[in-house]
């Protein structure tokens, strides 16, 4: 029986190298580079999988250089998230934090101070974990993720990208070039929270999202939750929202959103939490992440 | 940090307790440590290690010609090829009930456990031998796995090691008085069963071997980060087939230890081994996954631990049965054993008890093995004794620190009932100092009115004794017998500079600093005059390396014992020069000064030159020129204590634990250097707080190995960890040398089970008893759904 | 840099502590690896490899990474500053003397990674609070000093670069 792929062999395949300076000179390179070329961006999830040989790219292809995927634009049209702009760059900004404050905290909590100069929210997204922190946030936030590749461009919604573990709806040759948040409405605010064992440079556990918008007397027009870690992609959780929406958001209509999260959880048993475990705290993060999505949209109306 | 006493006040320029800077520290600053990574010799070549995916499986066969077909890799060997060149590695303890196991470097026929190495690939850069071992088919037959240690105790169960005649190393009984009369007498009887979790040392430098054969001159130097070259020395040896003396040990700087590089692991018998065979320089670094899964584990252990009671609380006996999850091979050199054993015979710890019965078994398990690890077995022993007294306190509505002050040891020289020789102590002075240290009273009230509101608090201590400066007596009283000793040269230079030379090693210890304090105060000289030399066999005198926190009691008994042979030597020359009795002179601050009468002194640099080129003009009782004197230093058995306290808050939602407050109180005696003390503390604290809270080298049901990384086996960072409130009790040992003790395992004996009485104390409306560690916070939400709300 | 992938060896220019280094290297090897075996600077330390540890923190153009995590080629033409370039002559930079003062290392191989971080820290925010101290350091562990010297080194640290 071949060693390959089974236990954690270390090791880094020999590879091909290139640092394209427009989309178009990204695709043609994915294009000769076939089924084994992957693209690269921070590298911070990339590296560590070529290494352990979950991966095994023969051609990288760094997106670092294209200056498309390296901006970031903030609008009245919403947000235009290049796909390789580093973590730190994001939630330094302060329209950021002041329009999208979950995503913003969500990006906070990829890796630790080294790994935000260079790990990107696209990263984070096609990298396809269902543990990553910033994919609630996109799908409450309702993003559109632009890819790039030989037939041209196509657009999805962040909720379809992501399609298992690891796996997402980009082909052969394609990758994802930018994220597009519409601006908030009028008394609408978002929050996430996730939960892990150590306090900082761990895998979520449990990740929560929820953004909704209130009307001037308090009420709960709309709202949308979503959860990482408990199911094999981020799933949005209509059950839960629906609890919120009408609601003033009081004790009871929590409640009815985490009893919501628990039954929609489908996780697994790992070191990490049981399965009931990690249900059960996605009730919990689930209700704290309203409230504080709650007093967010409150300070705005 | 705080320092509630400041300790003693000291001369200028005498060291010894004084809050000295590290003289080691420029270098590592400013990226000039050698590492053994940092070896690099000409024509050198990179071996990677092709290691099993299984915990248990037969190797049919092993094709090489895949990885040999790879541009770069030169050989590749497997167990056959090296079957003749190479030895068995054999840990022996003495003792009848302990079984003597052998395995070879790689093995012949199977893998024991996920990550065990079966071959090696060599080649030109590490790149192209990873690509090596990638290429290597093994046609693996995977066997039944025994992962569980009470089944590994079954006859009908999987054999680990065939050569034995079943899967356990030892089984031990041991203790004193009549245990069972004792609990059918008693009031009351407690127990519990405690499962700890396995923990790896996991040092941030991962384990590196570097091996240079010179076939023409028969000399094999060794580059390994070790703690112990000369030992490593010692133990290669016989297995190479090689006289030890032409074997050169050098452990250059090493990046952490904490006792995992104190064992021979086969790493550092095969890179020595194909360097000889090719007659090139070989170089292997380990990885982070090979560190986790293929060094040694500790602590795994079930513990069944009773105590029984009479009416007035006294403890009256105690029980208990260790069993280590001792993973598939007896480590060399110290086996299961220094789990499992240690934990028996510390069962009573600092508690007066006169019925003590321990019981231990190690059986084999398809895991890496079980070695020695900071704070060893105390550790497992001390989380189910310390909690189970916490269970009892909580039972009989007593308070916790009363029950323990009642039953604690007087703190006066001593023989206990299993027959330990306590040498001096703070028992319950260090309790005391800790609740007061964490206003104890105070927070009682808070944590009843944080209660109403929700949140839930708790505190929690852990008294511990630390047997320290590992010597022969500690050895067999810990049930181990075995010579450990150890030996310092003292050298005076000609122009009065100092040179030790010690086998004792420094892998952050500051010995350079300390071992100098001792050095420089015994000879009355500058610290920036004294140089202590360890790390290569060449350089040094002989020694048995770095751990069970043995180096200062050790190193200043040995080099005091020198320095004095050579201090006789000046005082009769500064006598005959400044027409003294050598009684009346001092030697302080690099002078020979007559004692009153200051004034009258001469530079001790000159009386060094005196000693070296006087000729006949030396006084005629001074036979021999030099000034060097080599003593070595075997102590007497010696016990550190103190108490950690911690004060958490439970997120019961979550499961979340939170360290509010962590007080450590240490008694180890006249400190040598106050500031080195206490960074010892905190990093045995705070891996002991990694231990309760989140290290947990795990494997699932089918022996897969589940923390082959550091964010799957997890450090504590500096976001979970409070600022530590430090305070020092100073009892100065009535029996070492300047009644210095050791206390670098106390950390993380102590404050495991302080934290789990903490957290038990924060769920103690919920009615909740601790059974395992870590207390990840799954565990914490099972606990408490059994319990489904407060009962209070 | 060409816009055809390149393999095999490769020559890779950097910038390191301002003096300029060239080395042949493959597009796999890791900044990591560059540094220590091909310039020769081995200050740089690999705890782990797998992003995690922080000791092999290097700045690239002045931001922190992780060299382990960074391939040399990815970063051809950078300016890259480790330990080595910390200290002037013959004195240690305020954060490496604060080290040695306040006992915030022992075995010294987080030590490189630490410094890098620290000083990144200060320059970004002069007096940092015990919080902020702490989240920015939570990507270096250390297994000897349980942090207790290390923060009271950064505070100290603070403290005489304000001065």
């Amino acid at each position: 029986m071949p060693l390959e792929n089974e236990g954690e062999d270390w090791r880094m395949l020999d590879a091909q190298y290139i640092s394209p300076r427009s989309v178009a000179e990204a695709v043609e390179a994915l294009k000769g580079g076939g089924k084994d070329a992957m693209v690269l961006a921070g590298g911070t999830d990339l590296l560590v999988q070529a290494r352990t040989g979950l991966r095994d790219p023969r051609l990288y292809v760094d997106l670092k250089r294209i200056p498309d995927l390296m901006a970031l634009d903030i609008s009245s049209k919403g947000l235009h998230l290049g796909a390789s702009v580093p973590a730190a760059q994001i939630f330094e900004n302060e329209d950021m934090k002041a329009l999208y404050p979950g995503l913003t905290e969500a990006v906070d909590l990829i890796g630790s101070t080294q790994i935000q100069g260079r790990a990107t929210v696209g990263g984070n997204l096609c990298n396809g974990s269902p543990a990553a922190d910033t994919v609630p946030s996109l799908l409450v936030l309702e993003a559109i993720c632009v890819i790039a590749g030989s037939e041209g461009e196509r657009r999805v919604p962040a909720s379809e990208f992501t399609t298992g573990p690891g796996e997402t709806v980009l082909r052969p040759g394609e990758f994802l070039v930018r994220i597009e948040i519409p601006a908030p409405s009028k008394g609408a605010a978002d929050a996430y929270l996730r939960f892990i064992p150590r306090t900082e440079m761990d895998i979520a556990v449990v990740g929560a999202a929820v953004s909704l918008t209130l009307d001037s007397s308090g009420c709960c027009e709309a709202a949308s939750v979503a959860l990482g870690a408990v199911a094999p992609t981020a799933i949005l959780v209509e059950g839960a929202a629906s609890a919120l929406i009408g609601s003033t958001l009081d004790e009871a209509a929590l409640e009815r959103a985490g009893s919501a999260a628990y039954e929609a959880a489908q996780p697994i048993d790992d070191k990490r939490g049981t399965a009931e475990y990690r249900r059960r705290v996605a009730s919990v993060l689930t209700q704290r992440s309203a409230r504080m999505a709650a007093e967010r949209a409150r300070g705005r109306n | 940090m705080s320092q509630n006493q400041e300790t003693q006040v000291v001369r200028p320029n005498e060291y010894i307790g004084a809050r000295v800077q590290r003289v080691e520290d420029p270098k590592y600053l400013r990226g000039d440590g050698q590492y053994v990574d940092d070896v690099e010799i000409p024509g050198m070549l990179h071996a990677a290690f092709v290691r099993s995916p299984f915990p248990h499986a037969r190797i049919k066969n092993i094709e090489t010609s895949g990885a040999l077909n790879i541009p770069g890799v030169l050989a590749v060997f497997t167990g056959k090829d090296l079957e003749e060149d190479t030895g068995e590695i054999t840990t022996a303890v003495n003792r009848p009930e302990v079984r003597t196991a052998s395995r070879r470097a790689l093995p012949l026929d199977k893998a024991r456990h996920v990550g065990d190495p079966v071959a090696v690939v060599v080649a030109k850069t590490r790149y192209s031998a990873e690509d090596g071992v990638d290429a290597i088919e093994v046609d693996w037959e995977p066997l039944p796995a025994i992962s569980d240690p009470e089944e590994s105790l079954l006859t009908s169960a999987v054999r680990v090691d065939e050569a034995l005649e079943d899967n356990n190393i030892a089984h031990i009984e041991g203790g004193a008085g009549d245990v069972d009369l004792a609990f059918s007498e008693a009031k009351h009887i407690f127990k519990k069963r405690f499962v700890a979790g396995r923990t790896a040392g996991a040092p941030l430098e991962p384990r590196g071997v570097v091996a240079k054969y010179e076939s023409s001159s028969n000399r094999l130097t060794v580059w390994c980060s070790s703690q112990c070259p000369h030992l490593l020395r010692t133990f290669l040896a016989p297995i190479l087939k090689i006289n030890e003396g032409m074997i050169s040990v050098v452990a250059p700087d090493v990046g952490g230890g904490f006792g995992q590089k104190s064992h021979l692991f086969p790493e550092d018998v095969v890179i020595p081994a194909i360097s000889m065979k090719l007659g090139k320089p070989v170089k292997w670094i380990s990885d982070r996954y090979e560190d986790l899964s293929a060094s040694i584990h500790s602590k795994g252990m079930v513990c069944e631990i009773e105590i029984s009671l009479d009416e007035e609380h006294n403890f009256t006996g105690i029980r208990g049965h260790f069993i280590s999850d001792s993973g598939a091979y007896s480590s060399m050199p110290f086996s299961p054993l220094v789990d499992a054993l240690l934990a028996g015979t510390q069962l009573p710890s600092m508690y007066k008890v006169e019925n003590v019965k321990y019981i231990v078994d190690t059986p084999l398990t398809n895991k890496c093995h079980i070695g020695a690890i900071r704070g060893v077995g105390w550790v497992p022993g001390q989380m189910a004794r310390e909690s189970l007294i916490d269970d009892i306190a909580r039972e009989l509505k007593v308070d916790p620190i009363e029950l323990r002050l009642k039953n604690v040891l007087e703190s006066v020289q001593q023989v206990t009932v299993l027959g330990c020789k306590i040498d001096s102590g703070s028992y319950s002075e260090s309790i005391q100092s800790a609740a007061r240290q964490l206003d104890y009273d105070q927070f009682r009230t808070e944590q009843k009115e944080q209660r109403q509101s929700g949140r839930y608090l708790g505190i929690g201590f852990s008294p511990f004794i630390e047997p320290c400066g590992l010597g022969t007596d500690m050895c067999h009283q810990n049930g181990m017998p075995a010579s450990f000793h150890d030996r310092a040269s003292v050298t005076m230079e000609p122009d009065g500079s100092v040179t030790v030379t010690t086998g004792l090693h420094s892998h952050g210890q500051g010995h350079q600093t300390t071992l100098a304090q001792v050095a420089a105060d015994k000879l009355g000289v500058r610290l920036e005059n004294v140089r202590v030399v360890y790390g290569t066999t060449e350089g040094s005198v002989y020694g048995m390396g770095t751990y069970a926190s043995r180096s200062a009691v050790i190193g200043t008994g040995a080099i005091r014992l020198a320095a004095e042979d050579i201090k006789e030597k000046l005082l009769a020359m500064a006598g005959q020069l400044l027409e003294a009795s050598p009684d009346d002179i001092e030697l302080y601050d690099g002078e020979a000064r007559l004692k009153g009468a200051p004034v009258k002194s001469m530079p001790i640099s000159e009386l060094a030159g005196f000693s070296y080129f006087g000729g006949r003009a030396r006084p005629e009782s001074i036979e021999e020129y030099s000034l060097a004197s080599t003593r070595s230093y075997d102590p007497p058995e010696t016990y550190s204590n103190g108490c950690c306290g911690v004060i958490v808050e439970v997120d019961t939602a979550t499961g979340n634990i939170k360290l509010l407050r962590v007080a450590a109180v240490e008694d180890c005696g006249l400190m040598l250097n106050p500031t080195i003390v206490e960074g010892q503390i905190s990093g045995a604290i705070v891996q002991g707080i990694g231990a309760a809270l989140l290290e947990d080298a795990a494997y699932d049901e089918d022996g897969q190995f589940q923390a082959g990384s550091l964010m799957d086996y997890l450090y504590p960072t500096a976001t979970e960890i409070p600022d530590l409130e430090i305070v020092h009790i100073e009892t100065p040992s009535p029996v070492t040398a300047e009644g210095v003790k050791g206390m670098g395992e106390a950390g993380t004996i102590a404050s495991p089970a302080a934290v789990i009485n903490a957290v038990a104390d924060a769920l103690e409306p919920f009615g909740v008893q601790i059974g395992k560690s870590p207390l990840t916070p799954s565990y914490i939400l099972e606990l408490l759904r059994e319990k489904a709300s407060p009962s209070s | 840099m060409s816009t055809k992938p390149v393999e095999g060896l490769q020559a890779i220019s950097v910038t390191v502590n301002g003096e300029d280094y060239t080395a042949l290297a493959e597009p796999r090897m890791l900044l990591s690896d560059f540094l220590r075996h091909e310039c020769g600077l081995t200050g740089t330390h690999v705890g782990c490899e797998q992003g995690v540890c922080g000791a092999c923190t290097v700045r690239v153009d002045g931001a922190i990474v992780r060299s382990c995590l960074t391939f040399a080629i990815s970063v051809a033409g950078s300016k890259i500053d480790t330990v080595e370039g910390m200290a002037k002559a013959n004195e240690l930079h305020p954060v490496q003397a604060a080290f040695q003062e306040e006992h915030g290392l022992q075995c010294g191989f987080c030590t490189p990674g630490f410094l890098l971080t620290v000083q990144d820290l200060l320059e970004k925010i002069p007096s940092p609070t015990d919080q902020e101290i702490r989240e920015h350091l939570s990507g270096n562990v250390c297994r000897c000093t349980g942090y207790q010297g290390i923060m009271a080194a950064v505070r100290s640290a603070a403290q005489k670069m304000q001065t």
